[in-house]
């Protein structure tokens, strides 16, 4: 059985989400970044379990206008980074902590972290930060 | 020998602290060796002693009656038993029963100052010691009746006639010494069985409260308990004459530092099925022999 | 009757503070409830403030053990962006330092491991042994951890000739010393009395948490960032991947002092090719670093560490995301934890090699 190549993945994920597909780029070694839009990237990360993905972490960015939220994924031999985002004003993004059940805990650092609002979140209390911590420090304002 | 200077010269106050003393020094000194470390000096049971005195003892707000009267009731009661040795002590006839229940008693002292500290970490050492006096409790009382049985006497003295008459009792009674001898390193918490004083796990058991003074008793209750205990096995079994039994205490005591420093420390489930299953039977073996 | 006992923040067995709160039932564990944070810095919000170069030094810090850990992840993440290739002699300097790290961060282990089981002569016969290879690296790289020995590009410092008869007679002696300690692990009737049957993770649970390291390895999942993301020169030299089956905690142990051998193998055949190579950079110029966003992974002795680097094209990373590896095996200590006594509470949690500071960044 060959390797998985990036271009293999992204025709297997422009299928499964059609025109939720936003963009992709790749980097060295292996490395493959994917944007999807919100609300689709549960049905990726479905996709991806079903692929034996090993979740590495959850990332949250602050690009400004949009909170990003950027999984890790790795399915030999790639490094895949699936990238959802959701404006400032309203960021809601839903949890994949039922599909992969370590993405509670790095879900809910991006809550307190980023302020990010995760929706069926099954524990939605801080992680690192005190329980009556009321900023988001790694916001950039 | 005049009463008072048996209770408090030799084999009493005196000699027994004397004693304990130097075995706690040769305790960490040897063991230190073992290890490849330089250790510390034989001094440093006294110099310990002597620090905690000095030291805040803090009792817990939520500590009980027995907290302050659980050492002092184990020192008490664990002097008892040197006093009765055959080397100028006070023995009487039935002193081994004596015996058996003040060894008893340390245990539980030991088992009611974790209990009494108000912490959950000495609750849970409390509640091993006195598992693990269950477990060898009636092990250690059949080889024991095992050994007056065979000498004729239940009298510290009257066994050490015994032996001196008609030689020494380990190799007559070599299952009830094997139980005896596997006893002894849970008896003082020594590896492979220091199960209640789990530094590590539970962080110090039954002594995790006790600070100053009380602990300085307790620490000192528990090396004439190590010197009661071993200086028990050579009168029961390796007797010969006064200035052998301090050799081969001495002896014995460097066997049980080998052994704990060679061995881990095993689960407290895996030590009750050990003596019940194990040590129970020889004895029991020993004890039945004699009587038929 | 249920009681809770709870270990930590402070506590004997664990060298950092995090809370567990065990509920027992007699001597048996019935739940586990983990909380972490105890030692959280806000190592990520400050590496947006410090430059690259800075950064490098920053994240080193995390933990005192993990020094090659973090910076090699950070700067190849860095040197992907930058589009950079380093020299070939920085990647067998970088290798050599690696595994040398792997080594003395297994050892510390184990002799933790006995010291909690109860023997401590174990521990310390092997932290006596460990001090062999705390030498060789403070004779190289001038420190026994912190070795500062990376920067984007490539290597600060060389290994010179000298110094080569010194580390190979240390690692002889570490490998002879290990294949004992491995003999007593798997011999004295003590020890695996402690280790076998406790704290058992399955296949199953390994790979649902997504696990790493020997936590994973030991279980059955084969996860390895040095055979499945080859950086460095791990794809030119020769060593295995050790992947047992049991779960339990003798297994993780056996998988940890297994690899300290593997480890005296690679770093043997990279100093055959240093000396091959001929005398040349040890790093490449690098001015400036480009807009991009890359990963960087590591195999620490924990397990995968992984950093995500996005740059806006200044001289301050954009967002710098840290994940050590006990971040991930750490959700899988309730799973291993049920179904024990209270007395392989410790050893089980030490089993997963915690560094909580790692963690909680």
């Amino acid at each position: 059985m060959t390797a998985l190549t990036a271009e293999e993945l992204i025709s297997r994920i422009r299928s499964h989400i059609g025109k939720n597909f936003i963009e992709y780029h790749t980097g060295r070694r292996n490395r493959v970044f994917i944007t999807v839009k919100n609300g689709s990237h549960r049905d990726v990360a479905r996709l991806f379990s079903e692929l034996a993905a090993h979740l590495s972490v959850i990332t949250s960015v602050d690009l400004g206008e949009y909170l990003e939220m950027v999984y890790h994924f790795e399915i030999k031999p790639l490094q895949v980074s699936l990238k959802t985002s959701a404006p400032k004003s309203n960021p809601r993004i839903e949890t994949i902590s039922d599909i992969f059940i370590s993405a509670a805990w790095y879900e809910r650092e991006a809550m307190e972290m980023m302020g990010l609002k995760i929706t069926n979140h099954p524990d939605p209390s801080h992680l690192f930060l005190p329980d009556d911590y009321a900023e988001c420090p790694l916001r950039r304002y | 020998m005049h009463p008072l200077l048996s209770v408090l010269v030799v084999p009493g106050l005196i000699f027994t602290s004397v004693m304990s003393l130097i075995y706690a020094g040769i305790y960490r000194k040897v063991r230190a060796r073992m290890q490849n470390r330089r250790g510390p000096p034989f001094l440093q049971p006294v110099y310990d002693f002597v620090k905690l005195l000095s030291k805040d003892s803090i009792k817990p707000a939520k500590a009980g009656f027995f907290f302050t009267w659980a050492p002092i009731l184990a020192l008490a009661s664990i002097l008892i038993v040197p006093i009765l040795f055959p080397i100028g002590g006070l023995s009487f006839t039935g002193d081994l029963i004596v015996v058996i229940y003040v060894l008893n008693m340390s245990a539980i002292m030991l088992a009611l100052g974790g209990f009494s500290s108000g912490s959950a970490f000495g609750a849970v050492g409390g509640s091993r010691e006195v598992t693990q006096l269950f477990a060898y409790e009636l092990p250690l009382a059949i080889s024991m009746v095992a050994v007056a049985v065979k000498a004729g006497s239940f009298s510290l003295s009257g066994i050490a006639a015994a032996q001196e008459a008609g030689g020494m009792l380990f190799y007559q009674l070599p299952f009830a010494c094997i139980a005896f001898l596997t006893i002894i390193p849970a008896k003082i918490g020594l590896a492979p069985f220091d199960i209640p004083e789990a530094e590590q796990e539970i962080l110090g058991g039954p002594l995790v409260e006790y600070s100053g003074y009380r602990l300085a008793i307790f620490t000192f209750a528990n090396e004439v308990k190590a010197f009661a205990v071993i200086s028990l096995a050579v009168l029961l079994f390796f007797w010969y004459s006064w200035w052998q039994f301090l050799i081969t205490g001495v002896l014995l005591w460097l066997l049980f530092i080998y052994i704990k420093v060679i061995s881990a420390r095993v689960k407290t489930d895996q030590s009750f099925m050990f003596f019940w299953k194990y040590i129970a039977i020889l004895g029991l073996v020993d004890l039945v022999r004699v009587v038929i | 009757m249920e009681v809770v006992v709870q270990i930590g923040p402070q506590h004997l067995a664990l060298a950092e503070p995090e809370r567990f709160r065990i509920h027992t039932e007699g001597e048996k564990v019935v739940g586990v409830d983990v909380a972490v944070g105890y030692n959280h810095r806000g190592i990520e919000k400050l590496a947006e403030r410090k430059t690259f170069e800075q950064d490098i030094l920053l994240v080193e810090r995390i933990c005192g053990i993990c020094s090659m850990s973090h910076p090699v992840a950070f700067v190849q993440a860095v040197e992907d962006i930058a589009n950079v290739d380093i020299p070939e002699r920085a990647k067998y300097l970088r290798m050599i330092i690696a595994e040398m790290e792997r080594i003395h961060s297994h050892l510390l282990w184990a002799g933790i491991a006995a010291e909690i089981i109860g023997i401590e002569t174990l521990f310390m016969y092997i932290w006596k042994d460990r001090e062999y290879v705390l030498d060789q690296l403070e004779i190289i790289t001038g420190n026994r951890n912190h070795y500062a020995w990376n920067t984007v590009g490539g290597c600060r410092k060389d290994i010179t000739e000298s110094q080569f008869p010194g580390l190979l007679n240390a690692l002889e002696v570490v490998e002879r010393r290990t294949e004992y300690y491995i003999d007593s692990f798997l011999r004295n009737r003590t020890i695996r009395a402690r280790l076998i049957g406790t704290g058992i993770l399955s296949h199953e649970d390994a790979v649902r948490y997504c696990t790493v390291g020997p936590t994973a390895r030991g279980s059955g999942y084969a996860v390895d960032v040095r055979k499945d993301d080859p950086h460095l020169a791990y794809d030119q030299v020769d060593f295995d991947e050790i992947v047992l089956d049991g779960g339990d905690n003798l297994e993780r142990a056996k998988v940890r002092l297994l690899e300290v051998i593997e480890s005296v193998k690679i770093i043997r055949q990279a100093i055959d090719a240093l000396k091959e190579l001929p005398e040349g950079d040890l790093a490449v110029p690098v001015t400036g670093i480009p807009q991009g966003e890359s990963v960087g992974r590591y195999e620490a002795p924990r397990g995968e560490v992984f950093h995500y680097v996005k740059s806006n094209g200044t001289f301050y990373p954009e967002r710098v995301k840290i994940r050590a590896p006990t971040y991930a095996n750490i959700q899988a200590v309730p799973s291993m934890l049920d179904g024990d006594t209270l007395g392989d509470v410790p050893l089980t949690i030490a089993s997963i090699d915690p560094c909580f500071c790692c963690t909680d960044r």
